[in-house]
C-alpha cells in the first residue's frame, strides 16, 4: 500500500506543477513506483513539464466518469519506466470530478504504486477539495513572499479542517544573497508565522526554466543547483535524515537554519 | 415534535441551532429541505454560525449542505466556554470574573471566532484570521491577524497577547492601525481605551 502526497500552496505560480514532477522523477531515480497525478483539471500543465504532452490518450475525467481503465489512462514516462503520469482533462473544468471520486481514485494508485503525486491547483475551491480528498499527507509549497506565506497559512488551515495535520513545508525561490542582505525574507520568519516542519529549501535556479521548456524535470541535470534541494527532500520524504543544504554564497542562513532544527552547535 | 434543525439570528449573525436529541441524519434531511424550500431567501455567501457540540464528521457534513446553496459555514474554532465559576476570593486587586472561550491553537488565515463573551487564544492569531470578542482578548502568543474586544460596544474592553504585531486593533467602535515602522515588542502589551483612542501599553504598569 503507498502513500499518497498532494503538493498545493494556495497561491499560484509558487512551483507546484514543478515541484511535483521533479520529486516524482526523484521517486523514480531511486527505483520507486511513483505516479503522478494532474489535479488541475481545465489548466493542465504537469503533462508540458514532463514532456509528455503528445502522448495522452485518456485523462482523469474519462477514467472517473468509467470512459476508460485506469491503467489505459496511465502515461509511462519516456526516461523513467517506474514513473507514470494520470494526465488532466483540457476541455472540463474542476466540477467534472467529485471528491469521493477523487479518494477512490488514489485508493486504487496506491495499491499500485508505491507514491502517488498529486498536483494540486490554485485557490481553495473544488479543485483543492478534489486534489486533498485522498491524500494521506501534504507538501506545502511557498516562496518567501508575504502573500505566498499568507495563502500558506490558509490552507494549513483548511488541511487541518479536513482532519490533514502536521504538512510538511517547502520554501521554493530562496535567494541566498538577498536573505543575507535583509531584502527577502529569510527561513526563521516564514517557520515562525506557519510554526510546520519544513521539508527542504530550494534555492532560486534558471536552469527550472529551461526544464520546463524542455519537459525534462531538472532534477536529473547535475548541474542545476535546485536539482541537490530537490533530491534531498525526495530522501526526506522517503523516511531518510538528511540535513539541509547549505548555500555556498551565505554562511549566515546555514548556521541559523542549524540552529533552527537543532543540528550543530549553532 | 421539536424541529431538529433552526436558524436563529443572534445580534446580526445567522446561528445554525441544533437540537442535540435528534439524529443526525434527520438533522442533515431537515436542514437540506428547509434550505431547499428557502429558495434564494438566504443571501448568497450569507455566513452562518455552526453549533459547537459537533463531531469533525458532523461539521464537515453539514458545511457540506450550506456549502450546496451558496452559504459560507463559519469555521468554530472548537474551543469550550469555560463554565462561570460561582464567587471568586481573590487576595490581590484586579481580578475580574468572566465567561471565556478558550482556543486551545493557532488560528490561521480564513479562520474567524465570534464569541461573546471573552476569548483566550493559547497560540498565535495569524494574518488574515479574526476574533470579534464581547469583552476581552487575550492572545499567549503572538496577535498578528484583526482582534475586536468589546464587539457589543463594550468601551472597557482590552485586547492583551504575548506580542502585539497587529495590522489592527479594535476595541467597540474604535479603529487602531498600526503604526508603519513598528518595532518589535518585546513584553506582554496590551491594548485599551485612553480618552478615545487606542493605545497600547505594557500589560504590567
Amino acid at each position: 500500500m503507498g502513500e499518497v502526497i498532494v503538493v498545493t500552496s494556495g497561491k499560484g505560480g509558487v512551483g507546484k506543477t514543478t515541484t511535483t514532477a521533479n520529486l516524482g522523477t526523484g521517486f523514480a531515480l531511486m527505483g520507486k513506483k511513483v505516479v503522478l497525478v494532474d489535479a488541475d483539471i481545465g489548466l493542465r500543465n504537469l503533462d508540458v513539464v514532463m514532456g509528455l504532452e503528445n502522448r495522452i490518450v485518456y485523462d482523469l475525467v474519462d477514467v472517473t466518469d468509467g470512459n476508460c481503465r485506469l491503467k489505459q489512462a496511465l502515461i509511462r514516462d519516456k526516461r523513467y519506466e517506474t514513473l507514470y503520469l494520470l494526465p488532466a482533462a483540457q476541455t472540463r473544468d474542476k466540477n467534472a470530478v467529485n471528491p469521493e471520486q477523487m479518494k477512490q481514485l488514489c485508493t486504487e494508485l496506491a495499491e499500485e504504486f508505491d507514491y502517488v503525486l498529486i498536483d494540486c491547483p490554485a485557490g481553495i475551491e473544488q479543485g483543492f477539495k478534489n486534489a486533498i480528498a485522498g491524500a494521506d499527507r501534504a507538501v506545502i509549497v511557498t516562496t518567501p513572499e508575504v502573500s505566498a506565506v499568507r495563502d500558506a497559512d490558509r490552507i494549513i488551515g483548511l488541511l487541518e479542517a479536513e482532519g490533514k495535520h502536521n504538512p510538511k513545508l517547502i520554501v521554493n525561490r530562496i535567494r541566498p544573497a538577498m536573505v543575507r542582505k535583509g531584502d527577502m525574507m529569510d527561513i526563521d520568519d516564514i517557520i515562525e508565522i506557519l510554526a510546520v516542519d519544513l521539508l527542504g529549501i530550494i534555492p532560486e535556479d534558471e536552469y527550472i526554466v529551461i526544464s520546463t521548456n524542455r519537459g525534462e524535470p531538472a532534477i536529473v541535470n547535475p548541474a542545476s543547483s535546485a536539482s541537490l534541494a530537490y533530491k534531498n527532500i525526495v530522501r526526506r520524504l522517503n523516511g531518510e535524515n538528511v540535513p539541509l543544504m547549505s548555500f555556498e554564497v551565505n554562511g549566515g542562513i546555514m548556521s541559523k537554519l542549524k540552529r533552527f532544527l537543532g543540528f550543530g552547535e549553532g | 415534535m421539536r424541529e431538529a434543525v433552526v436558524f436563529k439570528g443572534v445580534s446580526g449573525e445567522l446561528q445554525l441551532v441544533v437540537n442535540e436529541s435528534a439524529e443526525f441524519g434527520d438533522v442533515l434531511k431537515q436542514l437540506t429541505a428547509k434550505l431547499a424550500a428557502a429558495n434564494e431567501f438566504f443571501n448568497k455567501n450569507a455566513v452562518i454560525n455552526l453549533p459547537t457540540k459537533l463531531t469533525d464528521d458532523e461539521r464537515r457534513r453539514l458545511t457540506g449542505v450550506l456549502t450546496e446553496y451558496g452559504l459560507e459555514a463559519k469555521e468554530q474554532a472548537g474551543g469550550k466556554p469555560v463554565k462561570k465559576v460561582k464567587k471568586v476570593h481573590s487576595a490581590v486587586e484586579g481580578g475580574y470574573e468572566t465567561e471565556a472561550l478558550v482556543i486551545n491553537r493557532t488560528l490561521r488565515s480564513g479562520q474567524k471566532v465570534v464569541y461573546g463573551g471573552s476569548v483566550v487564544i493559547i497560540g498565535d492569531l495569524n494574518p488574515g484570521a479574526e476574533v470579534v470578542a464581547g469583552e476581552n482578548i487575550i492572545i499567549l502568543g503572538a496577535c498578528r491577524g484583526m482582534a475586536h474586544a468589546g464587539a457589543s460596544g463594550n468601551q472597557g474592553a482590552t485586547i492583551t497577547a504575548s506580542r502585539v504585531l497587529a495590522t489592527q486593533l479594535r476595541i467597540a467602535d474604535l479603529i487602531a492601525r498600526a503604526p508603519d515602522d513598528v518595532d518589535k515588542p518585546a513584553q506582554v502589551e496590551t491594548a485599551r481605551i485612553k480618552d478615545k483612542t487606542v493605545v497600547i501599553e505594557p500589560a504590567s504598569r
